[in-house]
């Protein structure tokens, strides 16, 4: 399905939703799943899968009767031109947050693997220069940008996963008892609040077609999602086991170090970083340029292309300002941002859902 | 900062000057940015701050860290 009158289509958006889970997934999950779930953190996709795809029939209800609207617009509808300019405000500024975060991860996970001892600074001015080129073109390049990609990063993590494979110990994912039901829930928390940055990319559900069928085609894309996060949980743990792995600070990483085949191919692991550099950089992508959605939206601007610089310097500011270390933002993450996404990504929408089955609007 | 402040300024000349319909309301918002932008600018070159936005964030919540 290719891209019709600047449009895209939900495959593709769905598309772009998993291809930018791919670096939180394999960088944050299997570190925050095992601080919370132990040995047990490879059953917490399936409470995320359960929230994730409850959530699949809100966002149903809402394109129902509005399949041609952005969320926004359906926002306007249930609860008024005042209240959701608040909300969108709030959306924008979460939105910014997160990005000149994950500009900041983007940097500090390349100096810390391959590139030590360099300037944060160099990576995060290249990748914002390239994500202002890129949105010039609009969501749509993109999006058809993101199907190439994608197709070239499943091959690398399903390869890299096949070939780790025969070193995992089945010991280190077990015993699982009753008692591990409260970290399991806590831990699929976590992948949760990721999942939540679905909403993001239908901030701009105007410009996708097919948004009738999300439930159907959410729900294939959560199996696959599931499925890749399982992976990305089962590989550290299995190799490393749950004490030795709440020591590393990247453990999907690490795992595809000891890779090595018949003591001959060895050091694949810049595969992985490739993975990050691609998933990183359209995760980013689609947080601009939803950003810049919003905000045209709140201010009825006529386009988003002549802000996307100076919002690039925005951020790129915010993110050098975000942390001084790279721990005081993994506290970040974990004690804030992970609230802030359950509660951005789940319950305003849903709280807006109930105020428009309430109101009859949807 | 003199560097980043000259930088912007010209950035946001050239782009107010590609607006195909330069209508107040889009100059205004730009001009929001370009503050926002240079507030941001001398809040990182002269690093008034004791401790990052993480930390002030953190503190905030009174979350250990």
């Amino acid at each position: 399905m290719s891209s019709i009158n600047n449009k895209i289509s939900l495959r593709q958006a769905l598309l772009l939703f998993l291809m930018f889970l791919g670096s939180p997934t394999i960088t944050l999950v299997p570190r925050l799943t095992n601080e919370s779930a132990k040995q047990a953190a490879w059953l917490t996709p399936i409470i995320s899968m359960i929230f994730f795809g409850l959530f699949l029939f809100v966002l149903q209800g809402f394109y129902k009767k509005h399949k041609e609207k952005s969320l926004i617009d359906i926002f306007e509808t249930i609860i008024g031109k005042v209240l959701t300019k608040i909300v969108c405000i709030i959306y924008f500024l979460w939105i910014t947050l997160t990005c000149s975060i994950t500009l900041r991860y983007f940097a500090e996970r390349l100096v810390s693997t391959i590139f030590p001892n360099s300037n944060i600074l160099v990576y995060i001015i290249i990748i914002s220069i390239l994500i202002s080129y890129v949105l010039r073109g609009g969501i749509e390049v993109v999006a058809r940008m993101n199907e190439i990609f994608l197709g070239l990063i499943l091959i690398i993590y399903l390869t890299t996963n096949v070939l780790i494979m025969p070193q995992l110990k089945i010991e280190n994912y077990f015993p699982i008892t009753y008692k591990d039901i409260m970290p399991v829930l806590g831990g699929g928390i976590i992948i949760t609040s990721l999942w939540g940055f679905i909403i993001v990319v239908f901030m701009f559900s105007d410009k996708i077609t097919n948004m009738e069928n999300i439930k159907k085609m959410g729900l294939k894309v959560m199996l696959f999602l599931g499925f890749l996060t399982l992976m990305s949980i089962l590989i550290p743990l299995g190799l490393f086991g749950t004490s030795f792995l709440s020591n590393i600070s990247l453990p999907y990483f690490m795992s595809v170090r000891e890779i090595s085949i018949m003591d001959f191919i060895e050091r694949i692991e810049a595969s992985v970083v490739s993975l990050w550099i691609l998933t990183d950089f359209v995760f980013l992508t689609v947080l601009v340029y939803s950003a810049l959605y919003v905000f045209k939206k709140v201010f009825s601007l006529s386009k988003i292309k002549p802000y996307i610089n100076i919002y690039m310097v925005i951020t790129i500011l915010l993110s050098l300002l975000m942390s001084k270390q790279i721990f005081e933002l993994w506290d970040f993450s974990k004690h804030i941002s992970v609230p802030l996404n359950l509660f951005m990504g789940y319950c305003i929408p849903i709280i807006i859902f109930i105020v428009g089955k309430i109101r009859r609007k949807i | 900062m003199l560097i980043f402040s000259l930088s912007i300024v010209i950035l946001s000349i050239t782009e107010i000057y590609l607006f195909k319909n330069k209508s107040i309301k889009d100059i205004v918002v730009f001009s929001v940015f370009f503050l926002v932008a240079i507030l941001l600018g001398f809040i990182y070159f002269s690093n008034p701050l004791n401790g990052s936005i993480s930390t002030i964030i953190l503190n905030l919540f009174n979350i250990k860290h």
